[in-house]
């Protein structure tokens, strides 16, 4: 009788547009890793509200790009061209996100089905220790290209 | 029994999706997904209806036998119930 248990986002996009229009909230199950070790797939749900002010820095946001996919990446700048965003597991940054490719904003995480509070000095310090952590998730990309060239050249 | 009334069956994408109406969240983790079957079961259920009257509908609508109607009808029933879905 039911087939699936999983949702797919552009399925049920509709849905949750218009859940999101009439002022609700929609909760679901982001997959990736590029918010690890804050969003963990499988484990962790987030909770989507749309956004009735400008994005700011450290706001996690979620915005469909022009191709279609979904993305859930937090605010860690804006130029001309647009919000630069970051995954929290990322060093490589987005650039150019636009105001209208926004869908809302990111209000909650529920962990094992409760709620993780957002609005504490706990989760400040972790936005703030995202800058320091960017460089050293950039230094193990290169040294692991490194690594692998040199393997490449020995064998 | 009766499904009960505060929820919506939706046609999404060539499947179909049962979704809390009224409410200011809507939750995809908790949202049920049926099939064609399942969304005539729905429907049938969104009456008074019994078991025996579901699977005589099955039998009207599907080329299936009537083990597999009375099966597919009771599996139904079941997963509403386990949901909390049905009014008794």
């Amino acid at each position: 009788m039911s087939s699936r248990n999983n949702v797919k986002l552009d399925e049920v996009f509709p849905l949750m547009e218009e859940k999101l229009n009439s002022g609700g909230k929609v909760t679901f199950k982001p997959h990736g890793i590029s918010m690890l070790p804050l969003i963990r797939q499988g484990r962790d749900s987030v909770v989507i509200e749309k956004i009735d002010r400008n994005a700011k820095i450290g706001d996690v946001i979620f915005f469909r790009r022009p191709n279609g996919q979904f993305v859930l990446h937090r605010v860690i700048g804006k130029d001309k061209n647009g919000y630069i965003l970051c995954g929290d597991n990322q060093w490589q940054k987005e650039r150019g996100v636009r105001e209208e490719w926004i869908i809302g904003i990111m209000i909650g995480i529920l962990r094992d089905g409760i709620q993780a509070d957002l609005d504490c000095e706990r989760y400040r310090k972790y936005i703030k220790h995202l800058k320091y952590r960017r460089p050293l998730l950039f230094i193990k990309y290169k040294g692991k290209r490194l690594k692998e060239e040199i393997v490449k050249r020995i064998k | 029994m009766k499904i009960k009334s505060d929820y919506l069956l939706r046609s999404v994408a060539g499947y179909y999706m049962v979704v809390p109406v009224g409410e200011n969240s809507l939750d995809f983790n908790g949202v049920i997904n049926l099939n064609e079957s399942g969304a005539f079961l729905w429907r049938a259920m969104e009456k008074e209806t019994t078991a025996p009257e579901m699977v005589a509908a099955l039998l009207s609508e599907y080329d299936v036998d009537e083990k597999t109607a009375e099966a597919d009808v009771e599996a139904f029933i079941k997963r509403m119930r386990e949901a909390k879905l049905i009014d008794e």
